[in-house]
């Protein structure tokens, strides 16, 4: 059912514009692989391309399975896609999006609706069904579109930002729900985001992009904790630097008392976050971030001393960078 | 409630004058339309005479017009709302020249579009002399109207976000225009319709060039009754003209009002 999905070479110009360069990168099947950066870094691009939305440049392949798809259009892919905003049709009742898929694919009326109902369930929507669409909220538009997607069994499942139109709450609760789905369906998936937390929470690998390349592909963890260059460090997370130039996640330096951690430091400001507190203090003319417990209280000008463990130092291109 | 000032009353007063101006003749012409003899006043006594005259004499230029009206909205409809398609779809100045390109025609005078026609295809067959050659006019004319109608309604929506989405559910494109396209564009579509049909119904200058005695349409007719009949023939033919009009005008007032 799932398939490897192998992109050999694949860039993209728009006229004179490089939006992509030419990227290699494989899939095993029923993967989860988070495409990371920030807007305009190729990664949507990409997408398009696996999704036959795009041709790749002279030279670029898509396969599935060891088979070339590259000039199989995209109707004939087999791929689901859910978009950021959607793109459900709205002359279609729910039943008949999510439907959609199936009817043209040949499927006959009983057969729809046995897996729509199906779909239904699966996404706990039962009581949309017969909704117009624009009668929904947004979680409710993108748990349709997901069953859209996902209900004629596509071979690879395509995910466009689909949860940046919605607010902080309802994508952390959707985030765990898509987590849920794929790990049920084990159907290989690409996942664009431009969520670094997004990306750590639902990735097998995560592939980081800037500029149109590929930065660095690897697991969440090694991604945060051994990042291949300062971009991608600082991209998937914040950085401290120390005087010397050692590179630490603000949340492993602990703030202790004066003398006994490895620097002392002067509080500059701190801010209350609710589930912990954010200092910005100076050494030596530096000024960098520490966390602290949330019920310490502290005021600016006060002396306190910074600890880390040695593991917790990044080691900023410690792993190879992808070719 | 607001009291309203001066400035008010002045605008209203010259609104209602300048309406009164340009009703007042319709309204005279319904009733000369209905007047058994306007030489010796509407107080002579009403008559449908005329109307039925009209019809006796006219008729047959009423079932021309409607014939092309029809044809011409088939004609626009297979050739507006694809090509309105294909051009939201295409991005890029190539798109933008055929929009004004096709706009062309309703720039350029009517007669001069018409004279055109003649020269270039007044020879061939029989088609000079087949009411099909006033329907390819009033195609040329009315086009514009419906690709830009359905175009504004493309523009206006993610057209090409759902054409995507249905192409990742696997329809090819005539499914994909007939099932997700159409269906949502059907305001734009629906107000475009009404708006070639009123206006291939009205269409004169090209129709005068272009019509043979055997295909001549409502307008040229009744250029033809007022020019040589009775006042109140004439009169009667534009009452005719109104009742097939005016309820088209009326359904793209309210299909503009529920947008």
């Amino acid at each position: 059912m799932s398939v490897a999905v192998a992109i050999d070479r694949c860039g993209k110009h728009f006229g004179a514009t490089r939006a992509l360069e030419p990227t290699t990168l494989s899939l095993a099947p029923g993967e989860t692989v988070v495409f990371l950066g920030p807007s305009g870094c190729g990664k949507t691009t990409l997408l398009r391309i696996v999704a036959g939305l795009e041709a790749p440049d002279e030279g670029g392949r898509v396969l599935f399975d060891g088979v070339d798809v590259t000039a199989v259009p995209t109707e004939q892919r087999g791929v689901g896609m859910v978009f950021q905003n959607y793109a459900l049709f709205p002359n279609m009742k729910v039943a008949q999006n999510i439907g959609y898929g199936l009817r043209v694919r040949g499927a006959s009326r009983m057969d729809t609706a046995d897996r729509v109902a199906e779909m239904i369930e699966m996404m706990r929507i039962t009581d949309l069904t017969g909704r117009r669409v624009d009668q929904l909220s947004g979680g409710q538009r993108q748990r349709v579109a997901l069953a859209r997607a996902i209900a004629p069994r596509p071979r690879v499942l395509l995910l466009d930002e689909p949860l940046t139109a919605l607010d902080a709450q309802l994508r952390e609760h959707l985030r765990f729900e898509i987590d849920r789905l794929l790990r049920g369906l084990r159907i290989t998936t690409i996942y664009v985001t431009h969520d670094q937390s997004e990306a750590m929470a639902l990735a097998d690998r995560v592939v980081v992009f800037a500029k149109g390349r590929v930065e660095q592909v690897g697991r969440p963890r090694d991604i945060y904790h051994a990042p291949a260059n300062a971009f991608v460090a600082g991209f998937v997370g914040q950085m401290s630097f120390l005087p010397d130039g050692t590179m630490l996640r603000p949340e492993d330096i602990a703030v202790v008392a004066p003398d006994v951690g490895r620097l002392n430091a002067f509080v500059v400001s701190s801010q209350f976050l609710g589930d912990r507190v954010r200092l910005s203090v100076e050494v030596e003319a530096s000024t960098l971030f520490a966390e602290a417990p949330p019920r310490e209280t502290f005021t600016p000008g006060q002396v306190v001393g910074l600890a880390w463990h040695d593991e917790a130092v990044l080691r900023v291109g410690s792993l190879a960078a992808p070719a | 409630m607001r009291r309203r000032g001066g400035g008010f009353h002045a605008a209203l007063a010259v609104t209602v004058l300048a309406a009164a101006f340009l009703v007042l003749p319709m309204l005279m012409v319904i009733l000369v339309g209905v007047t058994a003899n306007w030489f010796a006043g509407p107080l002579a006594g009403l008559s449908l005479r005329w109307v039925l005259q009209v019809i006796d004499n006219y008729g047959g230029t009423i079932l021309v017009s409607l014939q092309i009206a029809l044809a011409n909205l088939a004609a626009t409809l297979l050739l507006g709302v694809p090509l309105a398609y294909a051009l939201a779809c295409a991005p890029g100045r190539l798109a933008r020249a055929v929009e004004e390109l096709i706009v062309l025609p309703v720039a350029v005078p009517g007669i001069a579009t018409a004279l055109g026609m003649v020269l270039a295809w007044g020879t061939v067959g029989g088609f000079r002399s087949h009411w099909s050659f006033i329907l390819a006019g009033h195609v040329v004319f009315t086009l514009p109207f419906m690709v830009r109608s359905v175009l504004a309604v493309l523009r206006g929506q993610e057209f090409r976000l759902w054409d995507e989405a249905a192409r990742t559910l696997g329809a090819p494109f005539w499914r994909r225009f007939f099932t997700v396209i159409v269906p949502n564009a059907r305001g734009g579509i629906l107000a475009g319709s009404l708006m070639v049909t009123t206006l291939s119904i009205g269409e004169f200058n090209m129709s005068l060039i272009l019509h043979t005695p055997f295909t001549r349409t409502l307008p040229v007719g009744l250029a033809d009754a007022y020019a040589s009949l009775r006042i109140e023939v004439g009169s009667a033919y534009t009452l005719i003209f109104f009742a097939l009009i005016v309820p088209l005008l009326v359904a793209m007032q309210v299909l503009a009002a529920r947008r």
